[in-house]
């Protein structure tokens, strides 16, 4: 991904980021995405953004890797 | 600190659903229409829904595709990947039973996670190891084996008390590691659920209570206008949020409060 760094409305969920991660990647909808928070969980698709960052912020920043595989499941 | 009884029964809680197969989907369905059974309150739907799924294949006609069926209350989609007894108390209000959910085949919800088993072992483990990431910053999740992580999706799957808690106690009782923070999450219908951080203990060492959680997650709530539950019971807001994690907590490891507009 060439553009890291992102500020997001925080009432978005997780779907909504998949969708969008996988529109900017031109990922096809139906393939398989994985978000992973501090390299040790996938977030529920539920959890809006604003949740995620209050519970999990590392410097002020949520930090978000992402896969097409269960790479830290 | 620990009650036996009490998170035994949580474990055993059940509800009676009657699986109302809607007659304009499902033209061809002889009588009768309906599938009743007693589902665990902490197990999820994809889980249990085999027999019923079975008793409609031998009452229809037409083919049915299993992946197109999916359930319905009120008007509600009812999420695959939500504990059952999640799900009653969020939407059933007024407490009936039998739990009349409606089964659907067609327009399946885009939203609705894949309710295969693979994906529900997936998401339940994923919520596990997000748990312990806020009470001991995965230390205890990351030094199990995958086969204890799938002993633990595997006893709700199965209903094992006893293989669930042999596995589990190491994340609810770690003497190495003192809990950080308690994992609850708060539901009011209609909106996605909050997740703050919530300390066991208040700065004077005093154990936090579930008013005051809930205050920390919504500041402006007006209490005489909600009834707070979990697991089906109207939990008195002076509980210590430790105690809960402990015994009242869902099988993910998450307590799941239901804030109820009076």
């Amino acid at each position: 991904m060439k553009q890291k760094n992102w500020a997001v409305e925080g009432y978005h969920t997780v779907a909504w980021l998949v969708a969008f991660i996988k529109k900017y990647l031109n990922i096809d909808v139906d393939s398989s995405l994985f978000l992973f928070v501090n390299q040790s969980f996938s977030p529920s698709p539920d959890h809006t953004l604003s949740s995620l960052h209050q519970c999990f912020t590392t410097s002020d920043k949520l930090v978000i890797h992402y896969s097409t595989t269960n790479a830290w499941g | 600190m620990d009650d036996y009884e009490i998170r035994r029964n949580i474990w055993e809680g059940k509800i009676p659903v009657e699986f109302d197969f809607d007659t304009r989907e499902f033209t061809s369905i002889r009588s009768p229409q309906s599938y009743f059974a007693m589902l665990p309150r902490i197990s999820y739907f994809p889980l249990c829904l085999s027999k019923a799924l079975k008793f409609l294949s031998i009452n229809v006609d037409e083919d049915i595709d299993v992946k197109d069926v999916w359930l319905e209350y009120n008007g509600q989609i009812l999420k695959w990947h939500y504990p059952i007894g999640l799900l009653y108390d969020m939407y059933v209000a007024d407490g009936t039973l039998p739990w009349v959910i409606n089964v659907r085949s067609q327009n399946y919800p885009n939203e609705l996670v894949h309710p295969s088993k693979d994906t529900m072992r997936h998401i339940f483990l994923q919520a596990v190891k997000e748990a312990d990431q806020l009470k001991h910053k995965g230390q205890v999740i990351s030094s199990m084996t995958k086969d204890e992580h799938n002993r633990l999706f595997d006893s709700v799957a199965n209903n094992k008390f006893d293989d669930f808690w042999s596995v589990n106690k190491r994340l609810m009782y770690d003497e190495t590691n003192k809990i950080s923070y308690v994992p609850i999450r708060f539901y009011e219908p209609g909106s996605p659920f909050k997740q703050v951080l919530i300390s066991p203990s208040n700065e004077d060492d005093s154990p936090c209570i579930l008013e005051s959680a809930i205050r920390k997650a919504l500041p402006t709530i007006d209490f005489s206008s909600y009834t707070v539950i979990s697991q089906g019971i109207n939990v008195p807001l002076n509980t210590s949020v430790i105690w809960m994690a402990r015994n009242l907590s869902y099988p993910d490891n998450f307590i799941h409060i239901l804030l109820r507009k009076s």
